[in-house]
């Protein structure tokens, strides 16, 4: 099942990879609805009240070093699988307007990225995982270098290098731990053996190279700096599904950090939280401090995203479920941002928030679904960007009261810098702009953003759809951390063994 | 007077190669002109017949069988292991994709087809000699006649001065530095009375340490070879000759040079290393260390600065020796993967200059600039070297990946961390120099003076089986895993 | 029961899913006629409710009505649920039954004279009946949570409603404004929620209140209060937070009477009042409360006094009628708190709707220096407003009368008043009287200034019935105090409070709280009626503190240079030159690299002379033979 829902889209890619733009379209946006489907089967089918991993399987791959392809979704995966699902076919429907003849390759990576990410979300083998985080990348950076702005090659290169760097030393780590193993006695990739040998004693360096290849993928500030970039020069449909690439990170601390190395996190969630909360208010200040209205909402993704990362440090239960929850909502509502950013820009041929003004009255439509989106992303209670938001500061708030009080001054940033672009693009008088398209809202681009705005209420008014299922896999996850903090003893003694 | 008994198993590929390579010289006499389809054609079936022999000769195959004839044994000259056949096999495919890329090149050189080739076969024959070799001699004796051939070939494209002096360099330096090499073996022999592997390693092995810190001639003669051997992978700083030859010989030339000759050498000082002085290792570890550490450091930074493919490509292949030379240091423990590495590297690396030999005249040296908007001229070219260039960057789902996990791990599992840190930092540099060919291929438009394409059957096959055998090798590595 | 609250709660949010779905497909004007419908039908399930509690013996009268579970995480449980008892009883009947009238006055007030609908009609009603459904969750919500989710809502309605205009700039800033000063009061919330959370494991009032009176977590107490008291500030617009509703007053005149008077406003004191457990148990909170009251009261009155746009004098003065009511609730007396918000959303209400009716009357026209003379004209209206005025005033025996009397009463005699807050409140009560009636008489009396109208015409039917009933509400509404306090009492006892009631008005403290509104009154007329030769004099004679007091002592602007520039200031720096320079610039080193690396490497190492090459393998040859040798170890 799972091998289907990761093989589909891969499939999908080459063979529209193949076709001419024309057909290319509708094929992608076949392949990417019946993936969807799957995802959603794969979601009906999958039991809440286990903690582990669901339609797993599991082929030796290369046995001489115990690698194999095992794959499996437990609750923390399972949400960002159908994310990934979810948003791939809109991300298609966004591109739908563009008439450019080489857009079948861009139809075509859509589907390699979204295989790809669901690759990753559902490997169980830490060489399989490292494999889907390499080839995501690829897809990526090709799209922005072949479709991008003007200075695309070189945001795409400080991307590509920016995250290979981080992921090559990642390798090393992996490797590393794998050797230890060997020198134990019989050793694999599979995660669960990986887990096993990092939570005994091992070198520090493997710990931060885990951390940095994961706050870089985030990103983390200060490593944060590929992001803007990237996301300024992508096409704005690619940012669609991009921004889930940078849920991989988050996930990775959730999936490899917690249970791998409880010992080491434990004794250094605080400057890394520290490092989240100046992500939340460094984002935050510097999308008031943008022009661009692409660059702004890539600002307020390093903002959201530290409240994600901030959580999953909390290390209980309503931290991380916030994290994952979060996850998904930022995937839903920057989707829903950057559509109706592509909306705008193409109608007035220009994403300078300064020289827009007064849209509201000629896009009454566009106009209620970028407010809701604003909103979701504000954190509004009883939309779906408040729930997430709520339990990874209230999760947060348990460890680290002041870091979340500093934090909070985030939300209120946050709401400032959102509705100050509002306010600037669509009220006040209507500016003497260039409008290239006076229509609003088109059918296509309604069915583009009502499941989007579904969801957006939906994961607002019932969020524990979402959260039930994801409760025993965190609580799961979490076991490690309870057992490597009950006898902080025996922890020092290990970090100090780690250490020399 | 008694003959020594001749290993007619370990000979085969050499001998098919070499008489065949005869055969070709005889009819390149005739009319070569209107025959170079056929020459061709007899020197990939001349190949083929290699592959099926060294096979035939070697079975049953043990593929993970590897060392040299145990000591006074009456015939130890030359072995008959998997890891000969193996290396021996990706030194075949090289010379046969060699022979077919090379059409468009002798077009152009059309009365010297018969040499050409000729010569092509009796480097292979030398290179398959190296790989077997269990006694210095013959090591001697594979390396001149591979060294001689490609002096030769290098200087093939009598009409480029720039051919001329890269092959009159690679042969003053070659000679100079081989020159190391047979001082060393001579040092060697006065210390154990003999050039089999076997007797040098008990000889050195029954002197207990003290002595043999006495003994000059055993290290002296170790690090001499060292130097030869590292001439011919051109490890940093005996690399200088490389980016000059691979820029002034044909390209095909290029190609064969820079992985087939790797592939045998490589062999052949692992052999070396590990069966002949394995007592030495606390020394030669710690040579070899600074070597690759050099290597590594200088082919990724000057790599970076290339603007032609063929230099570009010369220094990332210096680099990637570094590469293959943790799996080295790494002992047998790493031999599956240096061989794994060995062939991803020959797919991908040759690969590359099959594609190049694509461009302009088949022997054109063209920029990365002209590379521009290729993914729109020439798709499938353009996607060959795509694939081919993120092998070389070691990107998952490309045999270039498995050979840089699997040697990573065996340079890990021997201690050899802080190396592999280096390895991995430097092979982000690397992507950047691969990436550059891409984005100028796929991402930048059209340049005013496009350069011309032109793709005959056989290169589009080359490209297709190399780029074929890149991913499939990426994707399931196990099958051509040994060990 | 369940039924009727559940019908209370979804009728606003159906006509609210009709207005903004439907609305402007089906005739417009159906959409004014359904929201009113809506909001009418539910103050009538809000009726039974009332009755349905008030017939429950008095220790029964908390029913919690569970919905659906929501927010689920671990131990922490929220879930949609709804407390009844006779303070969300109250609120409840405010907010409907106000509610409803204003829309009934809106559908009138929201077309021009010719009877043409405002182009966003069906937007307004929508997020008019939006806002009743926020207002009724947060008051009925069962949990902090929730509640959060009513308070969210009602600060988003309120947003739209200011910016309803949007294509005027100032309108826009406003909503804005309003809405990141209200931020700052939600993130007060979520960490008072965060904190109660992890000091008593639960967020449901119940469950937490019966943890306090059982004298749990009495440590985190004060820090718990004092965010509540952030919140609250920020909702309720006391100082320093009430920036925000004076630009407010940028919204449709009806959105001003509902939202920005009669309840959202409210809300803070309705906080502190529902969760008075936590307050009882931290005096310093309390304290702040009432400090913060008495002073916002005062300075409000002041600057009241010397507006000249009627919208922002009756604004101020609601600034300063939320002080009373923190006062109250400051000082333990959260019944007359309560009472007062009733009393008051019956008054101000008027006010505000007449002040519509004039504004309406004159095309727009809210500046008080182009009227008067409209007491002629619109008689009813000047009646009406008069009366509103007094009652605001606290007239004897006016609603706004007995309701004020209690606070100021409490804040004399309650254990957590003083002299000093009941002197100040007096003090206030005098200026509400003279700022009010200035009001009245520069509007009613004297001679038409008004340039600008547009010529005489009647006022809606449907504009004038809600003021004339509101009314009638304000003149009587303060007589049932003792039911009120009475019905009201359990909610401030049940969970072990100790709230102060002050059982008899009429007392020297009345007396004297009667005296001074009516000399406040006497003062404005005589001051305003007239040929205003006084205030003219006084305002050239204190030209410097007038006009400092006519800018709301340039807080704004305070706010503007010390919190607002620099934030923008540093945004632009780290977006700028910070983000790209300092900590991206090393990866842009890559291509910098290269580049020296073609021009330098090149020419000082491959040179291309053989014998360069062969000095670097001899070399190489030489190191390693130096190795070996010092391996030798000679």
């Amino acid at each position: 099942m799972l091998t289907t829902l990761i093989a589909l889209p891969l499939v999908g890619a080459a063979a529209v990879f193949l076709l001419r733009s024309g057909a290319a379209r509708w094929t992608a946006l076949g392949f990417a609805l019946v993936e969807l489907v799957l995802a959603v089967v794969v979601a009906s089918g999958f039991d809440p009240a286990l903690g582990t991993y669901q339609f797993v399987e599991n082929v030796p791959w290369v046995p001489l070093y115990g690698i194999s392809y095992a794959v499996g979704v437990d609750g923390i995966s399972l949400w960002l699988m159908v994310l990934a699902a979810f948003l791939t076919p809109l991300a298609v429907v966004a591109r739908w307007p563009s008439e450019e003849p080489r857009d079948h390759i861009f139809y075509s990576g859509l589907l390699a990225l979204c295989g790809a990410m669901v690759g990753a979300f559902a490997a169980t083998d830490v060489i399989l995982f490292f494999l889907f985080w390499e080839v995501m990348l690829i897809p990526a950076y090709a799209l922005i270098g072949v479709f991008g702005g003007d200075r695309r090659i070189a945001a795409a290169i400080k991307f590509f290098i920016y995250t290979a760097a981080g992921s090559l030393l990642m390798l090393a780590g992996i490797i590393a731990l794998y050797v230890h193993g060997a020198a134990a006695g019989p050793m694999t990739f599979a995660m669960e053996d990986m887990a096993r040998v990092a939570r005994g004693v091992v070198p520090f360096w493997i710990f931060l190279v885990f951390v940095l290849a994961f706050a870089i993928k985030v990103p983390v500030v200060p490593l944060h700096t590929w992001l803007p970039d990237a996301y300024a020069q992508s096409p704005i449909p690619l940012l669609v599904l991009a921004t889930t690439l940078t849920k991989v990170g988050a996930y990775g601390f959730v999936r490899f950090i917690v249970p791998m190395f409880p010992a080491e996190l434990a004794l250094n969630t605080g400057w890394l939280s520290a490092l989240a909360v100046l992500g939340i208010l460094y984002g935050a200040i510097c999308a008031i401090g943008s022009r661009d209205l692409v660059r702004l909402l890539a600002y307020s993704s390093i903002s959201h995203l530290g409240f994600i990362v901030l959580g999953i440090l909390a290390l209980n239960t309503q931290g991380v479920m916030g994290g994952v929850l979060q996850m998904v909502n930022h995937g839903i509502s920057a989707a829903a941002l950057f559509i109706i950013a592509d909306m705008l820009i193409r109608r007035t041929g220009t994403s300078d928030i300064i020289s827009l003004g007064g849209l509201a009255s000629r896009y009454p439509l566009i106009t209620a679904f970028f407010l809701l989106a604003v909103f979701s992303a504000a954190g509004v209670p009883g939309l779906n960007g408040f729930t997430g938001e709520f339990l990874t500061m209230l999760g947060a708030f348990e460890p680290r009261q002041r870091f979340v009080v500093v934090a909070s001054a985030g939300v209120i940033l946050g709401a400032a810098y959102l509705i100050w672009m509002f306010q600037r693009m669509m009220h006040g008088p209507v500016k003497s702009q260039r409008v290239v398209d006076q229509r609003d809202l088109t059918r296509r681009e309604a069915l583009l953003l009502a499941p989007l705005a579904i969801a957006i209420v939906v994961i607002g008014v019932a969020p524990n759809i979402l959260l039930v299922p994801m409760q025993e896999s965190v609580v799961a996850a979490l076991g490690s951390v309870r057992t490597a903090a009950s006898d902080q003893g025996a922890l020092i003694a290990m970090l100090g063994a780690a250490f020399a | 007077m008694n003959f020594p008994p001749i290993e007619f198993n370990a000979l085969a590929p050499t001998i098919v190669l070499s008489v065949s390579a005869l055969v070709i010289l005889m009819f390149g006499l005739f009319d070569a002109t209107r025959g170079r389809g056929f020459l061709t054609a007899v020197a990939t079936i001349a190949v083929a017949l290699a592959a099926l022999a060294s096979i035939v000769a070697s079975s049953p195959v043990v593929w993970n069988s590897f060392g040299i004839p145990a000591a006074g044994a009456s015939s130890g000259m030359l072995v008959n292991d998997g890891f000969a056949l193996y290396a021996g096999l990706t030194i075949l495919v090289a010379t046969g994709a060699t022979v077919l890329i090379s059409g468009r090149y002798l077009a152009a050189e059309p009365t010297y087809s018969g040499e050409y080739l000729a010569l092509l076969l009796f480097a292979a024959a030398g290179m398959s000699l190296v790989v077997a070799a269990a006694d210095l001699i013959i090591l001697l004796l594979g390396i001149e006649i591979l060294s001689i051939a490609l002096y030769v070939l290098s200087g093939f494209s009598r009409s480029r001065e720039t051919s001329q002096e890269s092959a009159l360099k690679y042969f003053l330096l070659g000679a100079f530095s081989l020159s190391f090499m047979i001082y060393g073996a001579a040092l060697l022999f006065g210390a154990a009375q003999s050039t089999r592997l076997s007797t040098i390693a008990t000889v050195i092995a029954a002197n207990a340490r003290p002595n043999l810190t006495e003994n000059m001639l055993v290290l002296g003669g170790v690090g001499l070879i060292l130097v030869g051997f590292a001439f011919k992978l051109s490890f940093a700083p005996f690399h200088m000759w490389t980016p000059d030859t691979y820029q002034g010989a044909p390209t095909p030339i290029t190609g064969f040079m820079s992985v087939a000759t790797k592939a045998a050498v490589f062999v052949a000082l692992l052999r070396f290393l590990v069966f002949a002085v394995p007592a030495l290792r606390a020394e030669w570890s710690i040579a070899v260390a600074v070597l690759i550490i050099l290597t590594l450091l200088v082919g990724n930074t000057a790599a970076i600065a290339q603007a032609r493919v063929k230099r570009l490509l010369a220094y990332s292949s210096i680099a990637q020796a570094g590469y293959i030379g943790i799996g080295i240091l790494a002992g047998t423990a790493a031999g599956g993967a240096i061989l794994f590495y060995l062939l991803a590297y020959t797919l991908a690396n040759l690969g590359a200059f099959a594609g190049l030999s694509a461009l302009g005249d088949g022997d054109s040296d063209p920029s990365v600039e002209d590379l521009k908007g290729l993914g729109a001229r020439s798709p499938l070219l353009a996607g060959a070297i795509a694939i081919f260039m993120l092998g070389l960057a070691g990107i998952p789902l490309t045999a270039g990946f498995m050979g840089k996990l699997f040697v990573f791990i065996a340079g890990i599992q021997e201690g050899y961390v802080d190396l592999v840190i280096l390895a991995v930092i430097t092979s982000v540099a690397a992507t950047f120099y691969y990436l550059r060919v891409v984005i100028a291929m796929y991402f930048q438009p059209v340049s005013a003076s496009p350069i011309r394409v032109e793709m005959n059957g056989a290169t589009i096959a080359v490209l297709a089986v190399l780029a074929i055998g890149t991913v499939v090798l990426g994707i399931l590595p196990a099958g051509a895993l040994v060990g | 029961m369940t039924t009727w609250v559940t019908l209370a709660l979804a009728l606003p949010l159906l006509g609210f899913l009709y207005c903004a779905l439907f609305g402007w497909r089906v005739g417009r004007a159906a959409s004014g006629v359904a929201a009113s419908a809506a909001v009418g039908a539910s103050f009538g399930a809000a009726l039974a409710v009332a009755a349905g509690v008030s017939v429950l013996p008095e220790s029964e009268r908390f029913v919690t009505i569970t919905i659906a579970s929501w927010l689920t995480a671990g131990s922490f449980i929220a879930p949609i649920a709804f407390l009844v008892d006779p303070l969300s009883t109250v609120m409840l009947l405010v907010v409907t039954g106000v509610g409803s009238l204003i829309h009934v006055y809106a559908t009138g007030y929201m077309r021009d004279h010719h009877g043409h609908l405002d182009l966003g009609y069906n937007r307004f009603f929508a997020f008019l009946n939006l806002f009743v459904f926020s207002m009724l969750v947060l008051v009925l919500a069962n949990n902090f949570v929730l509640l959060m989710v009513g308070w969210g809502g009602v600060g988003v309605c309120s947003y739209f409603l200011i910016a309803f205009w949007f294509d005027k700039p100032e309108n826009a800033r406003a909503g804005s404004k309003a809405f990141i000063v209200n931020a700052i009061g939600d993130v007060g919330l979520l960490l008072a929620c965060f904190l109660i959370f992890w000091t008593f494991r639960k967020v449901d009032f119940d469950g937490v209140f019966r943890e306090v009176a059982a004298g749990q977590g009495s440590g985190a107490m004060t820090n718990i209060a004092l965010l509540l008291l952030i919140a609250a500030a920020a909702k309720s617009a006391q100082f320093p937070l009430h920036v925000w509703l004076p630009d407010a007053m940028a919204g449709p005149t009806p959105v001003s009477a509902l939202i920005h008077a009669a309840t959202m406003v409210t809300a803070g004191v309705y906080l502190i009042a529902r969760t008075h457990p936590i307050y009882e148990h931290a005096p310093l909170a309390m304290a702040a409360v009432a400090s913060i009251g008495a002073v916002t009261a005062f300075f409000a009155a002041t600057i009241a006094l010397t507006q000249t746009n009627l919208k922002r004098v009756v604004a101020y003065s609601t600034l300063s009628q939320l002080g009373y009511m923190f006062v109250g609730v400051g000082v333990g007396a959260f019944g007359a708190s309560i009472f007062h918000l009733m009393t008051h959303a019956f008054f101000k209400a008027v006010l505000f709707l007449g002040a519509g009716i004039v504004i309406h009357h004159l095309a727009g026209q809210e500046d008080m220096r182009q009227m008067g003379g409209l007491r002629s004209r619109l008689p009813v209206v000047y009646w009406c407003f008069a009366i509103a005025a007094a009652a605001n005033a606290g007239f004897p025996l006016l609603s706004g009368f007995f309701s004020k009397d209690e606070i100021v009463s409490a804040a004399f005699l309650s254990p957590h008043g003083s002299a000093i807050l009941g002197g100040s409140l007096l003090l206030t009560s005098a200026l509400t009287g003279i700022y009010m009636f200035r009001a009245v008489s520069l509007t009613f009396h004297g001679t038409s200034n008004a340039h600008s109208h547009t010529g005489d015409h009647g006022v809606a039917g449907s504009m004038l019935w809600p003021v004339l009933l509101l009314t009638v509400l304000a003149v009587v509404g303060g007589f049932p105090y003792a039911q009120f306090g009475k019905f009201l009492h359990p909610s401030l006892t049940h969970w072990g409070g100790h709230p102060v009631e002050v059982a008899n008005p009429v007392g020297s403290i009345a007396i004297a709280s009667g005296i001074v509104s009516i000399a406040g009154i006497a003062v404005g007329l005589w001051l305003y009626a007239g040929d205003r030769a006084i205030p003219r004099r006084l305002g050239r004679s204190l030209g410097g503190l007038a006009e400092t007091v006519r800018a709301g002592y340039y807080i704004d602007a305070f706010y503007g240079a010390v919190l607002l520039a620099p934030v923008r200031v540093i945004a632009l720096i780290s977006s700028g030159p910070v983000d790209n320079f300092l900590i991206g610039g090393f990866v842009s080193l890559f291509p910098a690299f290269a580049r020296w690396m073609g021009s330098e490497f090149r020419h000082t190492f491959q040179t291309g002379y053989v014998r360069h090459y062969a000095a670097a393998i001899f070399a190489g040859a030489a190191l390693i033979a130096i190795f070996f040798v010092y391996r030798i170890g000679i």
